[in-house]
């Protein structure tokens, strides 16, 4: 642009609202509405047409690929006779008109505008056309809840909704010491130290600073940088970090041992490396959408989360509702040994529950018996990153009333001290923490106070991906300086901390046990469950008979113990190791479950890398945290063996040699969450085989049950398996930060250079490279597979070979709710047994075929040679004639099942 | 005015029994392990009386020495159940020997008395309480009903005291009516090789004046304690968690039970005094390694790190020979300590201990007040007493 010197430049600074696109009862806005105060109106803190308020708005609902939200800027040219110029007509400009365009209606009231603009200029209030219709009873809420609906707006929202003020507030007394026992000063001298404290009362124990905890929220859910700061924030804080169910981003795996891990029902992530993190949490609920799995949606799963979930990216992600390898109290215990296995007793293992009306005591009590080392209890009033209206409306019961019904019923049971209690949601400040604390709770968490600090205002688009602060916006996420934003989560903790150090002081008391339940604050409002926490009468001060001898149960029994009572057949078997192979007879029932596993990680410490494991008959948790390289089992394997196993080769062969005939059948979840080289089972899979499956071979000679290849994931990322995480074991915690920012840096300095949508796209080349885990079964002539064959599965391949010819050889639901990966079927199936969001295809591609036939032919090279049994020994033979004589005519009998998007 | 004029003190009669209003403060505490005169002990412990209120008692140590049945003393509120509770504790499968007054009757016109009985008792045999509680040990046996009767009857009677060899004698009233009512000078020339003494001002809210007075005797526990202790939720449900039931319910049993539970169960008495008294952090730094590491490892178990007391206290506490006497580590309650190699002194100021030196006629070779969060421990064997030192064990002994 050339001016011309001579002619005088005029600017004029304009500030307009953009026109509404639509007009009828639906035309109402958002809920709020923006104001920006010119330079007449208020002097000083008018406009100056600075663009930030542009930048900083990041908000656009209707068009979420337009580069501006709710402001655009734009420059207009005028030559002196008041037509427009273009901005190269140098000479002639006269006039320079700068429009700031305002466009209301998507606005969500963040606030980032305002508090980014130097001048103030900017106001956000209540937009009146929406919020000033209706009359009390069915006010604007209702009126526009319908017209949402009746007009097919999504009915998705996130983050808390807050439709009345929290309970907590009011009505309570708070009782301090006096003359009896004098209150103490905290400021200078022992008292009311709520530090060094414990989560996990046995073995597993994770030293805490901080009875203030952060929640789980996933990578994913949360940006990269708010993720991190929460990350750097827990451990300045002498805290674990809870993960989310989005496992942990390998740049920041220097910390993974302050990480907690979340097993949801989605089972998200590669599951290596597991012996590095200081636990597992199992999420059996979740407050804000009680009943319901968790949500990520599709906008939110871009290339980079799909490969760390090790799912198909851009796909909306919905984990499964319950969590399916424990439907049921007694299969709790089955769990905990699996991952006891996994980890070793030194590490964590939580449960997260959200609290239910009616039989949360007997709950809390099931998740102590069946051995976890912490409860934690989800109440009413937590927020999400996504979930249905409905859900978010039920506020749930309150956190101080389940705290304390829990702590009763755990003390009841005499297993109060075997185990730790998180409470959250709705946990609002330092007051309704300390009330936790009393009530009966270990540790308190607070989740949404810790987005505050990085900017969060409880917009409630976290949903959306566009949050403009950076929390939950992957592509925003810069905005956020984790050095900064952990700085300021870590004042805000400590700041906390001192509160409720001053409290218990103030209540004469010393240290944190002084404070866990002994409630004694009181209430004395309306609210009917806070008052028989703690408005009665005074709480007895101990329960009558505690089931002390529970504490002794054998469920609790630790590794030493394990060992010491087998010493003889621990002994006799290693003593026959031979090289690198040792063989153990487990004899029927020699030996159990938990002894066998231990047995054979004692034999890998001496050095043994093959197993034969001869004689087993339902023997669990066979292989898991197990680190060899082969296992032969010759029997029937029992529930969640080879769980979680890494690179390891099994096969499970029958045994013909005794009078009865043992098949080489499997219960209930084998192979789960595993990453095996392959396993292949001469028999029958029950249910839920190979669930979670991240990546590897599975060979089924015969059947499958119901839920076989359940969420089965789409492989293992390289990285993982270049991750060299030994060289931070001896990491002090300011070198582990000091890693995660030059971690960062690194990242960062990459992303900058690229821009997100290049940087985003290099993953594109590592998620096409990971190999999907494969599954093929041959079927029995007993039965065909189960039901819900592959539900929800996410990227890997099952084939059904149908060698015994069944003519419908499937369940119903097939590949329901799958997202990605394929199931290959020889067989009919009629329509209705398909699942939902699936479609059949009735042909091959060529690249099919040549997929398949290499398969087929593998899995025949191996089930051929084994005497399985003498039918199924002879259908297969022909099959294989068949095959071999005629491969086309066998191919041309499957089918493909795809998912549709 | 007129309501002025019409006022009258409340007396203690009108008082005693009542559930709320107790008034509030400390306590008198002295003891006395080895050779000395009981009557110079209780007239050394009037100087304290002005710490106490309502409610003394006193335990005498080896008076019932010489045979082996358990000895009751159980106050009846309720005068009409007497038979009826006393049919209870024959329901237990034990033989009650023989059944006294214990209070002489002239008493009862005097006071507001319970009706106070003393009746020896002897237990079942093995093989019964094992078929009816699966308990081989008679002295288990007793306190588990002793303990489930008070419990029970809170409202109607008190088991209290229910040792071989200890008598306690509480009162609702000063020490002096104490002494009175249970003429416990006629104890003077009889055998007594411990005592505890309680002056009390009612901290705790309970169930009438009557249950509050201390010595706090269960078995062959017996103690005393002065202050309101902060942690009484924490110490109560480590108890609670250990099936150990409060049978009184006040701040001060619960440490008592506590002391005997970590007594029997082998804990050293300093280790005893890291999980009552617990250090400062900054002590820690100063610890010896291995000492840190046992210290880290005891105050870190969940149920221990329950036991510390937080709030003022002082306490002396007899578990069978042994005598303990603490503070908490913040000192918020005087505690002082007088002895030689006949008799040990125990008690909240020096001045009783002096006194009680000075009327016994004996030289005391030292008087301190111990630091703050020290446990001091005495063992006493037929009235030889020996001061014990910080490891000693109670099975090592």
């Amino acid at each position: 642009m050339k001016l011309n010197n001579k002619i005088e430049l005029r600017i004029k600074r304009n500030i307009r609202y953009t026109e509404p696109t639509e007009t009828g009862i639906y035309a109402n806005g958002a809920k709020y509405w923006v104001k920006v105060t010119s330079e007449e109106e208020e002097p000083g803190r008018g406009c100056v047409h600075c663009s930030r308020c542009v930048q900083a708005c990041t908000h656009n609902l209707k068009n979420p690929d337009s580069p501006t939200g709710v402001f655009s800027m734009e420059t207009v040219y005028y030559d002196f006779d008041g037509n427009r110029v273009l901005p190269d007509e140098g000479d002639k400009i006269a006039l320079v008109e700068k429009i700031l365009w305002i466009n209301p209606d998507e606005c969500c009231n963040c606030k980032r505008c305002v508090k980014m603009c130097p001048q103030r200029a900017i106001k956000v209030f209540k937009n009146p056309d929406y919020h000033d219709i209706g009359v009390a009873l069915s006010n604007s809420e209702v009126i526009n809840n319908c017209l949402n609906r009746a007009n097919e707006k999504s009915t998705v929202s996130s983050a808390h909704l807050g439709r009345a003020e929290s309970k907590l507030n009011t009505d309570w007394i708070i009782d301090a010491a006096e003359i009896l026992s004098p209150q103490r000063d905290h400021l200078h001298e022992y008292a009311g130290r709520l530090d060094n404290i414990h989560l996990g009362k046995r073995k597993a124990r994770y030293l805490c600073n901080s009875p203030i905890f952060d929640v789980h929220m996933s990578y994913g859910s949360n940006s990269h940088e708010a993720f991190l700061s929460r990350l750097m924030a827990s451990i300045k804080l002498g805290r674990p970090f809870f993960t989310g169910e989005g496992y942990v981003h390998p740049d920041m795996m220097a910390a993974s041992r302050h990480c907690i891990l979340q097993f949801g029902s989605g089972g998200y992530g590669p599951w290596l490396e597991l012996d590095k993190f200081a636990g597992i949490s199992m999420k059996y609920g979740q407050d804000a959408k009680k009943g319901k799995g968790g949500h990520l949606q599709s906008k939110k799963n871009d290339l980079e989360i799909a490969l760390l979930r090790c799912v198909e990216a851009l796909r909306n992600l919905t984990a499964p509702n319950p969590q399916h390898l424990q439907y049921s109290i007694e299969e709790l215990p089955m769990r905990v040994e699996s991952l006891r296995a996994l980890l070793g007793e030194e590490k964590l293992i939580g449960a997260d529950v959200y609290g239910t009306a009616w039989n949360f005591p007997e709950i809390a009590v099931a998740l102590a018996k069946a051995g976890f080392d912490y409860i934690t209890i989800k109440a009413g009033d937590g927020s999400t990153g996504a979930a249905h209206l409905v859900d978010l409306q039920n506020r749930g019961l309150n956190v101080v009333y389940l705290t304390h019904i829990a702590d009763l019923a755990l003390r009841k049971e005499g297993l109060r001290e075997n185990i730790s209690i998180i409470s959250e949601g709705g946990v609002l400040d330092s007051f309704h923490a300390f009330l936790v604390l009393l009530a009966g709770a270990d540790f308190v968490g607070m989740g949404m106070r810790t987005l505050h600090p990085l900017g969060c205002t409880l917009c409630q688009r976290c949903h959306t991906g566009q949050c403009a602060w950076g929390i939950t916006s992957r592509k925003y996420g810069s905005r956020i300086d984790p050095e900064m934003g952990s700085n300021y989560i870590v004042s805000m903790v400590k700041s906390f901390i001192k509160d409720m150090e001053g409290l218990a002081a103030g209540l004469g008391m010393s240290n944190h046990s002084d404070v866990v339940g002994s409630r004694r604050f009181r209430y004395h409002g309306s609210d009917p469950l806070l008052f028989e926490t703690f408005g009665k009468h005074e709480i007895d001060k101990q329960i009558p008979d505690a089931a002390i001898k529970e504490r002794q149960h054998k469920i609790f029994k630790t590794f030493e113990q394990r060992i010491y009572e087998n010493r003889e057949f621990f002994e006799n078997t290693l003593k026959n190791i031979n090289g690198d192979s040792l063989t153990i007879d487990v004899g029927v029932d020699k030996i159990d479950s938990m002894a066998l596993n231990l047995l054979m990680k004692e034999a890998v410490k001496r050095g043994v890398k093959k197993f034969f494991i001869d004689n087993v008959v339902g023997q669990r948790t066979i292989g898991t945290g197990v680190k060899c390289d082969e296992i032969t089992v010759r029997g029937l394997v029992g529930n969640h063996s080879f769980a979680f196993v890494d690179n390891v080769k099994i096969n499970v062969i029958p045994n013909h040699t005794f009078k009865t005939s043992i098949p080489a059948n499997t219960h209930v979840g084998v192979a789960n969450t595993s990453n095996p080289k392959e396993i292949n089972i001469a028999g029958h899979v029950s249910d839920l085989f190979a669930a979670y499956a991240v990546s590897g071979t599975f060979r089924v000679a015969k059947s499958g049950g119901v839920r076989n290849l359940l969420l089965m994931k789409a492989g293992v990322p390289e990285e993982w398996r270049k991750l060299n995480l030994d060289r931070y074991q001896n990491f002090t915690d300011e070198e582990i930060l000091r890693e995660l920012r030059f971690k960062y840096q690194k990242r960062r300095a990459y992303l900058d250079k690229l821009g997100w949508n290049k940087f985003i796209k290099t993953f594109e080349e590592k998620l096409n490279k990971r190999k999907p885990p494969v599954a093929i079964y041959g079927l029995g002539e007993e039965k065909g597979m189960g039901d819900y064959f592959m539900e929800y599965a996410q990227g890997g391949i099952g084939i059904v070979l149908n060698v015994v010819n069944h003519e419908y050889p499937m369940g119903y639901y097939i590949c329901s709710g799958m997202t990605a990966g394929a199931a290959y079927i020889r067989g009919r199936i009629r329509e209705e047994q398909l699942g939902v969001g699936v479609k059949k295809i009735d042909y091959l591609t060529d690249e099919d075929k040549s997929f398949l036939k290499k398969e087929i032919k593998d899995f025949l090279d191996l089930f051929l040679f084994i005497d399985i049994d003498k039918s199924y020994n002879r259908k297969l033979q022909i099959f294989a004639e068949l095959f071999e004589k005629d491969p086309e005519y066998i191919l041309s009998e499957f089918c493909k099942i795809i998912p549709v998007n | 005015m007129e309501r002025l004029f019409n006022y009258k003190p409340m007396d203690i009669a009108t008082f005693s029994g009542g559930v709320e209003g107790l008034p509030k403060g400390a306590c008198g505490l002295l003891a006395a392990v080895g050779e000395f005169s009981l009557n110079a002990l209780l007239k050394s412990a009037m100087c304290l009386q002005y710490r106490g209120r309502t409610g003394a008692g006193v335990t005498l140590k080896g008076i019932y020495k010489d045979n082996s049945f358990y000895v009751f003393h159980i106050m009846y509120r309720n005068q009409y159940k007497v038979a009826e509770l006393e049919q209870v504790i024959n329901s237990w499968g034990v033989h009650i020997l023989e059944s006294q007054d214990l209070v002489a009757r002239k008493y009862y016109y005097e006071y507001d008395l319970p009706i106070i009985k003393r009746y020896f008792v002897t237990p079942p045999t093995t093989d019964e309480m094992m078929y009816r509680e699966r308990i081989n040990d008679d002295y288990q046996y007793i306190m588990k009903h002793v303990s489930r009767f008070n419990k029970d009857f809170m409202d109607d009677a008190r088991i209290f005291s229910s040792s071989k060899e200890n008598g306690t004698f509480l009162t609702a009233f000063e020490l002096t009516d104490t002494i009175k009512i249970y003429d416990l000078p006629k104890y003077e020339d009889e055998y007594y090789e411990a005592c505890l003494i309680h002056l009390r001002w009612p901290t705790s809210s309970g169930r009438g004046l009557w249950w509050g007075p201390q010595p706090i005797s269960l078995g062959e526990i017996a103690g005393v304690h002065n202050g309101h202790l902060s942690s009484d939720k924490s110490n109560a449900i480590a108890l609670e968690q250990l099936g150990i039931n409060l049978h009184v319910g006040t701040d001060s049993e619960a440490i008592f039970l506590q002391t005997d539970y970590l007594l029997r169960k082998g804990y050293s008495i300093e280790e005893i005094e890291w999980i009552l008294s617990r250090k400062f952090p900054q002590e820690l730094k100063s610890m010896d390694k291995d000492k840190k590491i046992r210290y880290e490892e005891i105050v870190n178990d969940p149920i221990l790190k329950r036991m510390k007391m937080s709030g003022p206290a002082t306490a002396i506490v007899l578990v069978g020979d042994v005598i303990l006497g603490f503070t908490d580590r913040d000192h918020l309650r005087s505690f002082s300590l007088g002895y030689n190699d006949k008799v040990a002194i125990l008690g909240s100021e020096q001045r009783a201990i002096l006194s009680a030196a000075y009327f016994m006629e004996e030289e005391l070779e030292s008087v301190y007040d111990p630091d703050a969060g020290k446990v001091v421990a005495f063992k006493v064997e037929g009235k030889n007493v020996k001061k014990l030192d910080y490891g000693w064990k109670w099975y090592e002994a």
